[in-house]
């Protein structure tokens, strides 16, 4: 993958990032760090460095290996398992605003990349996700896009992995008002996490869907359902 | 996986007219025993298993248009072990399958991990596309004061009409790098979580609930297929499992969940909708009184 895609994928700036200034439409997405400055559950450096490695150690995880495995396989992936994959990423996420953000940021990433370039690969994926009047999960989405750009899994897994932390963590700077070289001094821990992470995501490119890694994350899903309640919010998720 | 026991504990169950459930297989181990019962069977489990090195395996098969329960006396505590060459993790495996019109109530005690254990979990439950499902698992870690706690990790996965419904892990203890994590368990020295699958029920009909008691948080949260998961998670199972009463009202789920949660043993007949459902047999419907499922 030309490193220029993985940048713009994971910029917190472009479609499905955090910033609320993003190009999303579905509004900047916060992974959960919101309502956990909310509720004191983060409020330093050490804190947001806890809750990332949370954070990235479960829907990253599981972000990480759906877009390696979309990645790998898009070309010759019949519908049924686009709509597999979809399911197995469902079964995944208990929350329904999980989900929903999830298929939202999904959604904005791939209207995006449907305004750049056409392919088999994307139509496959319309219509398993926009024919059921559902928009396709973010990492689904992701894994897609890097098929249609000729990446390696391991970056579409990256890409995925990444977007799991580093939109949460700019959505934290901006919240508490954090020292920007030290969060993101924060992230670059967690890089080495990551490479680690996307390496072992696209050895398991073969399996099956179902032995995709299911690491919940209760105390998150929490907070992001607790979100949706909140009179007043910076981000949509 | 290939490396459990060759030999399974194995239980199944075929309707009877009613739908009532009539032990067809059963089979037991060293380490686990059926104790069949007019509603469905107790389990009973080895005090001394399991412990680490054990691989168990456990398979339930409850036939078409049958309504079966398993319940069981007592928790099940792993232990660790001093043998040096033994393996450090203990599992369990357990598949279950429902077949078409059947109905499945899993409510046994809780899993201890005790004395530096490691032990995981692996539940498969594979459903028919009109199967109902009410699911319990319930961890906790051991807290005598001198003792060091174990690991027990719990892998399930519920699928219906081989589609996924729910696929989730969820670790207590030391072991799990995920444990202590604030955006996963933060530590919490139990968790009780219960699954309910009930595709007579529409997706408007559940609802997202959350709720405190003393140490626990809870939560109710709607799958994306018919079904909800309740999850507690705090310092006592106690807690836990009060945070799970107060939502089962609260989420939506049809009467027969909350009836069989608090005990009331006797087959239900499913396709009939809320308060119409039939007793035919069981505890309950034996006695003829008090039970608000018969007609």
């Amino acid at each position: 993958m030309s490193e220029s895609l993985l940048l713009l994928l994971s910029d917190t700036r472009f479609a499905a990032g955090s910033s609320p200034n993003s190009a999303s439409r579905s509004g900047g997405h916060s992974g959960g760090i919101e309502a956990a400055c909310a509720a004191g559950v983060v409020s330093d450096l050490p804190s947001l460095k806890a809750f990332l490695f949370g954070r990235l150690s479960t829907t990253g995880v599981i972000g990480a290996y759906a877009a390696a495995a979309v990645c790998a396989r898009a070309g010759t992936l019949p519908d049924s398992m686009w709509r597999g994959m979809e399911a197995e990423i469902d079964a995944r996420m208990s929350a329904p605003a999980a989900r929903r953000a999830s298929r939202a940021q999904g959604g904005d990433v791939f209207r995006m990349a449907l305004s750049l370039a056409r392919s088999p690969i994307f139509d496959a994926l319309g219509r398993a996700t926009i024919a059921y009047s559902q928009q396709p999960h973010h990492a689904v989405a992701l894994g897609a896009i890097g098929a249609v750009a000729g990446a390696r899994p391991e970056d579409a897994a990256t890409a995925a992995a990444v977007a799991s932390v580093d939109g949460p963590a700019a959505a934290a700077q901006q919240l508490l008002g954090l020292d920007p070289d030290q969060v993101e001094a924060v992230q670059a821990g967690i890089k080495v996490e990551i490479e680690a992470l996307a390496e072992h995501a696209a050895a398991a490119t073969h399996r099956p869907l179902s032995l995709m890694p299911s690491f919940a994350a209760p105390a998150l899903e929490f907070l992001v359902e607790a979100h949706l309640e909140r009179p007043q919010r910076v981000f949509a998720s | 996986m290939s490396d459990h026991s060759p030999d399974p504990a194995r239980l199944s169950f075929r309707a009877g007219i009613g739908g009532e459930p009539i032990v067809s297989d059963i089979h037991a181990t060293p380490a686990l025993a059926f104790e069949p019962a007019p509603w469905g069977a107790w389990v009973v489990t080895s005090g001394g298993h399991p412990v680490a090195g054990d691989r168990l395996d456990v398979r339930v098969e409850v036939g078409v248009g049958c309504c079966a329960e398993l319940r069981s006396y007592s928790p099940t505590v792993a232990r660790s072990t001093k043998r040096p060459r033994k393996a450090a993790v203990s599992s369990t495996r357990t598949h279950v399958s429902v077949a078409s019109d059947g109905m499945l109530t899993w409510v046994l005690e809780p899993g201890i991990g005790s004395d530096g254990s490691n032990h995981v979990s692996d539940s498969l439950i594979q459903l028919a596309s009109n199967a109902r499902l009410l699911w319990r698992e319930e961890f906790l870690l051991e807290r005598r004061f001198d003792e060091k706690p174990g690991t027990w990790r719990s892998r399930l996965r519920v699928t219906r009409d081989s589609w996924p419904v729910i696929c989730t892990d969820l670790a207590i203890g030391p072991v799990s790098p995920l444990w202590e994590s604030p955006a996963v368990l933060n530590g919490a020295g139990a968790v009780s979580l219960v699954v309910v699958v009930d595709p007579g029920q529409g997706a408007s009909e559940w609802s997202s609930t959350r709720t405190t008691v003393g140490s626990a948080t809870g939560m109710a949260l709607p799958l994306s297929t018919p079904g909800i998961q309740l999850l507690a998670w705090g310092d006592d199972l106690v807690d836990c499992r009060e945070a799970v009463e107060r939502m089962l009202p609260a989420c939506g789920v049809a009467p027969w969940v909350e009836a069989r949660w608090h005990g009331e043993p006797g087959p239900v007949v499913p396709g009939l909708g809320g308060e119409d459902h039939l007793v035919v047999g069981g505890d309950a419907g034996l006695s003829g009184s008090g039970s608000r499922y018969q007609l």
